[in-house]
Protein backbone atom coordinates (compact mmCIF):
# COMPACT_ATOMS: atom_id res chain seq x y z
CA UNK A 1 0.00 0.00 0.00
CA UNK A 2 1.17 3.39 -0.92
CA UNK A 3 -0.02 6.43 0.51
CA UNK A 4 0.84 10.19 -1.44
CA UNK A 5 1.04 12.74 1.32
CA UNK A 6 0.79 16.61 0.01
CA UNK A 7 1.77 19.12 2.61
CA UNK A 8 0.40 16.33 5.53
CA UNK A 9 -2.99 15.58 4.05
CA UNK A 10 -3.13 12.03 2.19
CA UNK A 11 -4.09 13.00 -1.56
CA UNK A 12 -3.54 9.33 -3.29
CA UNK A 13 -4.20 5.74 -1.90
CA UNK A 14 -2.92 3.13 -3.77
CA UNK A 15 -3.06 -0.59 -3.19
CA UNK A 16 -0.49 -3.59 -4.74
CA UNK A 17 -1.75 -7.20 -3.22
CA UNK A 18 1.06 -9.68 -3.20
CA UNK A 19 0.06 -13.18 -4.77
CA UNK A 20 -0.15 -15.75 -2.71
CA UNK A 21 -0.65 -13.73 0.69
CA UNK A 22 -4.69 -12.86 -0.01
CA UNK A 23 -5.05 -13.71 4.13
CA UNK A 24 -2.88 -10.17 4.60
CA UNK A 25 -4.19 -8.02 1.66
CA UNK A 26 -7.76 -8.89 3.35
CA UNK A 27 -6.93 -8.17 6.50
CA UNK A 28 -5.14 -4.76 5.37
CA UNK A 29 -8.12 -4.05 3.32
CA UNK A 30 -10.37 -4.19 6.40
CA UNK A 31 -8.96 -1.74 7.85
CA UNK A 32 -7.72 0.85 4.94
CA UNK A 33 -6.36 4.57 5.87
CA UNK A 34 -9.54 6.58 4.64
CA UNK A 35 -10.25 10.82 4.21
CA UNK A 36 -12.42 11.81 7.08
CA UNK A 37 -14.73 12.52 4.34
CA UNK A 38 -15.09 8.63 4.29
CA UNK A 39 -15.56 7.41 7.60
CA UNK A 40 -19.09 7.61 8.71
CA UNK A 41 -20.37 10.45 9.91
CA UNK A 42 -22.60 11.00 13.02
CA UNK A 43 -26.68 11.51 12.81
CA UNK A 44 -26.86 13.03 16.28
CA UNK A 45 -30.84 12.74 16.09
CA UNK A 46 -30.29 8.77 15.94
CA UNK A 47 -27.26 8.70 18.84
CA UNK A 48 -28.28 6.95 22.53
CA UNK A 49 -25.21 7.04 23.76
CA UNK A 50 -21.77 8.58 23.35
CA UNK A 51 -17.79 6.24 23.50
CA UNK A 52 -14.87 8.12 23.97
CA UNK A 53 -11.96 7.97 25.65
CA UNK A 54 -12.18 7.75 29.47
CA UNK A 55 -13.86 10.43 31.31
CA UNK A 56 -13.09 11.79 35.17
CA UNK A 57 -16.55 12.18 36.95
CA UNK A 58 -15.73 15.98 36.78
CA UNK A 59 -15.50 15.70 33.16
CA UNK A 60 -18.32 13.47 32.81
CA UNK A 61 -20.58 17.18 33.86
CA UNK A 62 -18.86 18.67 30.50
CA UNK A 63 -19.32 15.83 28.48
CA UNK A 64 -21.77 15.29 25.25
CA UNK A 65 -22.81 11.78 27.26
CA UNK A 66 -24.16 14.51 30.05
CA UNK A 67 -25.77 16.72 27.64
CA UNK A 68 -27.25 13.26 26.51
CA UNK A 69 -28.20 11.81 29.97
CA UNK A 70 -30.08 15.80 30.66
CA UNK A 71 -31.92 15.85 27.47
CA UNK A 72 -33.86 12.73 28.59
CA UNK B 1 -34.38 15.71 33.91
CA UNK B 2 -38.35 15.08 32.88
CA UNK B 3 -40.93 13.06 34.64
CA UNK B 4 -40.99 11.10 31.79
CA UNK B 5 -37.37 10.42 31.68
CA UNK B 6 -36.72 9.65 35.53
CA UNK B 7 -37.72 6.41 35.12
CA UNK B 8 -36.06 5.25 32.19
CA UNK B 9 -32.36 7.10 32.43
CA UNK B 10 -29.72 6.67 35.84
CA UNK B 11 -26.67 8.50 36.19
CA UNK B 12 -24.13 7.18 38.98
CA UNK B 13 -20.54 7.71 40.04
CA UNK B 14 -18.41 5.00 40.09
CA UNK B 15 -14.76 3.93 39.62
CA UNK B 16 -13.37 7.62 39.18
CA UNK B 17 -16.07 7.49 36.31
CA UNK B 18 -19.48 8.27 35.45
CA UNK B 19 -22.42 5.34 34.55
CA UNK B 20 -25.49 6.06 32.30
CA UNK B 21 -28.13 3.60 32.48
CA UNK B 22 -31.17 3.63 30.10
CA UNK B 23 -33.91 1.08 29.96
CA UNK B 24 -35.68 1.18 26.37
CA UNK B 25 -38.89 0.55 29.09
CA UNK B 26 -39.31 0.77 32.49
CA UNK B 27 -36.71 -0.73 35.09
CA UNK B 28 -37.41 -3.46 36.88
CA UNK B 29 -37.72 -3.37 40.81
CA UNK B 30 -33.76 -3.78 42.17
CA UNK B 31 -31.89 -3.63 39.08
CA UNK B 32 -30.20 -0.58 39.34
CA UNK B 33 -29.38 -1.47 43.02
CA UNK B 34 -27.98 -4.57 41.67
CA UNK B 35 -26.04 -2.68 39.04
CA UNK B 36 -24.52 0.07 41.62
CA UNK B 37 -23.52 -3.11 43.56
CA UNK B 38 -21.38 -4.64 41.13
CA UNK B 39 -19.52 -1.80 40.10
CA UNK B 40 -19.09 -0.87 43.73
CA UNK B 41 -17.96 -4.10 45.04
CA UNK B 42 -14.98 -4.04 41.87
CA UNK B 43 -14.01 -0.40 42.55
CA UNK B 44 -13.49 -1.27 46.41
CA UNK B 45 -11.33 -4.55 45.57
CA UNK B 46 -9.43 -3.29 42.60
CA UNK B 47 -8.76 0.54 42.68
CA UNK B 48 -5.07 1.70 43.09
CA UNK B 49 -6.50 5.13 43.97
CA UNK B 50 -7.99 3.54 47.05
CA UNK B 51 -5.32 3.18 49.70
CA UNK B 52 -7.55 0.35 51.28
CA UNK B 53 -8.02 -1.57 48.08
CA UNK B 54 -6.66 -4.96 48.02
CA UNK B 55 -4.93 -3.69 44.55
CA UNK B 56 -2.88 -1.12 46.51
CA UNK B 57 -1.71 -3.59 49.07
CA UNK B 58 -0.66 -5.78 46.35
CA UNK B 59 1.00 -2.83 44.18
CA UNK B 60 2.70 -1.93 47.59
CA UNK B 61 4.21 -5.35 48.10
CA UNK B 62 1.72 -5.71 51.52
CA UNK B 63 0.29 -8.97 49.70
CA UNK B 64 1.66 -11.35 47.33
CA UNK B 65 -0.54 -12.66 44.44
CA UNK B 66 -0.49 -15.73 45.27
CA UNK B 67 -1.83 -14.77 48.94
CA UNK B 68 -4.22 -12.70 47.01
CA UNK B 69 -8.16 -13.55 47.11
CA UNK B 70 -9.62 -15.79 44.38
CA UNK B 71 -10.89 -12.82 42.45
CA UNK B 72 -8.13 -11.21 42.18
CA UNK B 73 -5.84 -14.13 41.16
CA UNK B 74 -8.83 -14.64 38.68
CA UNK B 75 -8.37 -10.87 37.35
CA UNK B 76 -4.56 -11.20 37.20
CA UNK B 77 -4.80 -14.62 35.11
CA UNK B 78 -7.71 -13.20 32.74
CA UNK B 79 -5.39 -9.76 32.53
CA UNK B 80 -2.21 -11.78 31.99
CA UNK B 81 -4.47 -14.21 29.23
CA UNK B 82 -5.37 -10.71 27.35
CA UNK B 83 -1.27 -9.70 27.52
CA UNK B 84 -0.41 -13.10 25.59
CA UNK B 85 -3.25 -13.09 23.61
CA UNK B 86 -2.52 -9.13 22.11
CA UNK B 87 1.29 -10.37 22.15
CA UNK B 88 1.95 -7.83 24.54
CA UNK B 89 0.27 -4.85 23.81
CA UNK B 90 -2.25 -4.92 26.93
CA UNK B 91 -0.49 -5.49 29.95
CA UNK B 92 -1.69 -6.01 33.49
CA UNK B 93 1.60 -4.15 34.27
CA UNK B 94 2.52 -0.23 35.59
CA UNK B 95 6.04 0.93 33.63
CA UNK B 96 6.83 0.47 37.42
CA UNK B 97 6.39 -3.13 36.93
CA UNK B 98 3.12 -2.86 39.87
CA UNK B 99 0.10 -4.79 38.48
CA UNK B 100 -2.67 -2.81 37.65
CA UNK B 101 -5.90 -4.59 36.82
CA UNK B 102 -8.24 -1.25 35.70
CA UNK B 103 -8.07 -2.23 32.13
CA UNK B 104 -10.09 -5.14 32.75
CA UNK B 105 -11.82 -4.28 35.60
CA UNK B 106 -14.15 -1.40 34.40
CA UNK B 107 -14.94 -4.03 31.44
CA UNK B 108 -15.56 -6.81 34.27
CA UNK B 109 -17.92 -4.71 35.94
CA UNK B 110 -20.13 -3.63 32.69
CA UNK B 111 -20.24 -7.04 32.04
CA UNK B 112 -21.35 -8.35 35.25
CA UNK B 113 -23.80 -5.50 35.20
CA UNK B 114 -25.15 -6.80 31.86
CA UNK B 115 -26.00 -10.39 33.94
CA UNK B 116 -27.48 -8.33 36.77
CA UNK B 117 -29.89 -6.90 34.36
CA UNK B 118 -30.80 -9.78 32.93
CA UNK B 119 -31.31 -11.71 36.30
CA UNK B 120 -33.52 -8.74 37.34
CA UNK B 121 -35.53 -9.60 33.83
CA UNK B 122 -34.30 -6.86 31.79
CA UNK B 123 -34.05 -7.22 28.16
CA UNK B 124 -33.29 -3.67 26.68
CA UNK B 125 -30.86 -1.17 27.86
CA UNK B 126 -28.03 0.63 27.23
CA UNK B 127 -25.26 0.75 29.65
CA UNK B 128 -22.22 3.42 29.05
CA UNK B 129 -19.37 3.43 32.11
CA UNK B 130 -17.15 6.08 31.49
CA UNK B 131 -17.43 6.58 27.71
CA UNK B 132 -17.49 2.48 27.55
CA UNK B 133 -20.82 0.74 26.41
CA UNK B 134 -22.96 -2.47 26.56
CA UNK B 135 -26.18 -2.82 25.04
CA UNK B 136 -29.27 -5.37 25.18
CA UNK B 137 -31.86 -5.30 22.82
CA UNK B 138 -32.80 -2.09 21.28
CA UNK B 139 -34.46 1.19 22.32
CA UNK B 140 -38.32 1.29 22.65
CA UNK B 141 -39.17 2.62 19.18
CA UNK B 142 -37.56 -0.85 18.37
CA UNK B 143 -34.64 1.22 16.28
CA UNK B 144 -31.20 -0.28 17.04
CA UNK B 145 -29.10 1.27 19.87
CA UNK B 146 -26.60 3.90 18.34
CA UNK B 147 -23.38 4.64 19.89
CA UNK B 148 -21.62 8.09 18.69
CA UNK B 149 -17.88 8.25 18.52
CA UNK B 150 -16.02 11.39 19.98
CA UNK B 151 -14.29 13.56 18.18
CA UNK B 152 -10.29 12.82 19.13
CA UNK B 153 -9.69 16.53 18.76
CA UNK B 154 -13.09 18.08 20.03
CA UNK B 155 -15.02 16.50 22.52
CA UNK B 156 -17.48 18.24 22.19
CA UNK B 157 -17.85 16.49 18.69
CA UNK B 158 -18.96 13.23 17.01
CA UNK B 159 -17.06 11.88 14.19
CA UNK B 160 -18.57 8.66 13.48
CA UNK B 161 -21.45 6.34 15.27
CA UNK B 162 -21.90 2.59 15.55
CA UNK B 163 -24.98 0.85 15.19
CA UNK B 164 -25.51 -1.94 17.63
CA UNK B 165 -26.45 -5.31 16.92
CA UNK B 166 -27.03 -8.82 18.90
CA UNK B 167 -23.54 -9.93 16.75
CA UNK B 168 -21.93 -6.59 18.13
CA UNK B 169 -24.01 -4.94 20.92
CA UNK B 170 -20.30 -3.60 22.76
CA UNK B 171 -18.43 -0.53 22.01
CA UNK B 172 -15.56 0.51 23.65
CA UNK B 173 -13.08 3.74 22.97
CA UNK B 174 -9.53 4.46 24.36
CA UNK B 175 -8.06 7.60 23.66
CA UNK B 176 -5.03 9.99 24.97
CA UNK B 177 -7.45 12.84 25.27
CA UNK B 178 -8.99 12.34 28.56
CA UNK B 179 -6.87 9.96 31.12
CA UNK B 180 -3.93 8.96 28.97
CA UNK B 181 -2.04 8.37 31.46
CA UNK B 182 -3.05 4.50 32.12
CA UNK B 183 -2.05 3.94 28.52
CA UNK B 184 1.46 2.07 27.80
CA UNK B 185 2.64 1.79 24.36
CA UNK B 186 3.99 -1.44 23.19
CA UNK B 187 7.68 -1.72 23.28
CA UNK B 188 7.87 0.13 26.19
CA UNK B 189 10.42 -0.93 28.58
CA UNK B 190 10.51 2.05 31.04
CA UNK B 191 12.01 2.46 34.50
CA UNK B 192 10.20 4.80 36.86
CA UNK B 193 12.90 6.94 36.14
CA UNK B 194 12.43 7.24 32.55
CA UNK B 195 8.50 7.71 32.69
CA UNK B 196 9.60 10.75 35.38
CA UNK B 197 11.79 12.03 32.47
CA UNK B 198 9.23 11.81 29.46
CA UNK B 199 7.96 14.51 28.33
CA UNK B 200 4.10 14.87 28.85
CA UNK B 201 1.08 16.84 28.20
CA UNK B 202 -2.69 16.64 29.22
CA UNK B 203 -3.33 16.08 25.56
CA UNK B 204 -0.17 13.63 25.00
CA UNK B 205 1.25 10.99 27.29
CA UNK B 206 4.45 10.21 27.90
CA UNK B 207 5.82 9.07 24.88
CA UNK B 208 8.04 6.44 26.25
CA UNK B 209 11.66 5.23 25.02
CA UNK B 210 11.13 1.90 23.23
CA UNK B 211 8.24 2.81 21.11
CA UNK B 212 9.10 2.23 17.49
CA UNK B 213 6.46 4.08 15.79
CA UNK B 214 6.89 7.53 14.41
CA UNK B 215 5.09 10.06 16.51
CA UNK B 216 2.72 11.02 13.76
CA UNK B 217 1.47 7.29 13.34
CA UNK B 218 1.03 6.73 16.99
CA UNK B 219 -2.98 6.52 17.59
CA UNK B 220 -4.80 9.16 19.31
CA UNK B 221 -8.04 7.33 19.60
CA UNK B 222 -9.33 3.65 19.05
CA UNK B 223 -12.78 2.21 18.92
CA UNK B 224 -13.68 -1.12 18.84
CA UNK B 225 -17.07 -3.08 18.26
CA UNK B 226 -17.07 -6.37 19.67
CA UNK B 227 -19.67 -9.15 20.55
CA UNK B 228 -18.55 -8.09 24.35
CA UNK B 229 -17.23 -5.45 26.40
CA UNK B 230 -14.39 -7.57 27.23
CA UNK B 231 -13.22 -7.97 24.05
CA UNK B 232 -14.18 -4.56 23.06
CA UNK B 233 -11.86 -2.66 25.40
CA UNK B 234 -9.28 -4.40 26.02
CA UNK B 235 -8.74 -4.37 22.25
CA UNK B 236 -9.08 -0.62 21.93
CA UNK B 237 -6.62 -0.22 24.90
CA UNK B 238 -4.62 -3.03 23.06
CA UNK B 239 -4.36 -1.29 19.44
CA UNK B 240 -4.13 2.21 21.08
CA UNK B 241 -0.84 0.80 22.72
CA UNK B 242 0.21 -1.29 19.81
CA UNK B 243 -0.68 0.78 16.54
CA UNK B 244 -1.39 -0.94 13.50
CA UNK B 245 0.55 -4.16 14.11
CA UNK B 246 -2.10 -4.69 16.89
CA UNK B 247 -5.15 -3.74 14.68
CA UNK B 248 -4.16 -6.02 12.29
CA UNK B 249 -3.57 -8.90 14.71
CA UNK B 250 -7.12 -8.14 16.12
CA UNK B 251 -8.40 -8.22 12.85
CA UNK B 252 -7.08 -11.37 12.04
CA UNK B 253 -8.32 -12.72 15.54
CA UNK B 254 -11.08 -11.37 16.58
CA UNK B 255 -14.56 -10.39 15.09
CA UNK B 256 -14.61 -6.60 15.22
CA UNK B 257 -14.92 -3.66 13.60
CA UNK B 258 -12.23 -0.97 14.53
CA UNK B 259 -12.31 2.67 13.79
CA UNK B 260 -9.13 4.31 14.76
CA UNK B 261 -7.06 7.64 14.37
CA UNK B 262 -3.64 8.89 14.49
CA UNK B 263 -1.64 11.80 15.63
CA UNK B 264 -1.52 12.90 12.06
CA UNK B 265 -5.39 12.73 11.84
CA UNK B 266 -5.61 9.88 9.26
CA UNK B 267 -8.27 7.21 10.04
CA UNK B 268 -8.17 3.53 9.69
CA UNK B 269 -11.81 2.40 9.67
CA UNK B 270 -13.26 -0.99 8.92
CA UNK B 271 -16.46 -1.44 6.85
CA UNK B 272 -18.90 -0.48 9.52
CA UNK B 273 -17.15 2.18 10.26
CA UNK B 274 -17.19 3.83 6.19
CA UNK B 275 -19.46 6.15 4.62
CA UNK B 276 -21.82 4.17 1.84
CA UNK B 277 -20.04 5.01 -1.56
Amino acid sequence: MTVTLVNGKITDITYKTTVGDNRSAQIEARSIPVLKAAVLAANSTDVSTVSGATYTTKKYLSSLQSALDQAA
Amino acid sequence: MTAAGRGQRHVFDTMGTTVSLVFAGSAPAGALDAVEAVFAALNRRFSRYRDDSEASAVARGDLAVADSSPQFREAFALAEQWRADTLGAFTPYRPDGSIDLAGVIKAQAILDAGDALRRHGATAWCLNAGGDVLTSGAQADGRPWVVGIVDPTDRTALMSQFTCSAMHPAVATSGVAERGEHIWRAGDVATTASVAAAPSSPTSPAWLPGSTEAVEDRLVQVTVAARDIMTADVLATAILAGGRRTLEHALVRWDVEVLACSAAGEFLATDAFRAAD
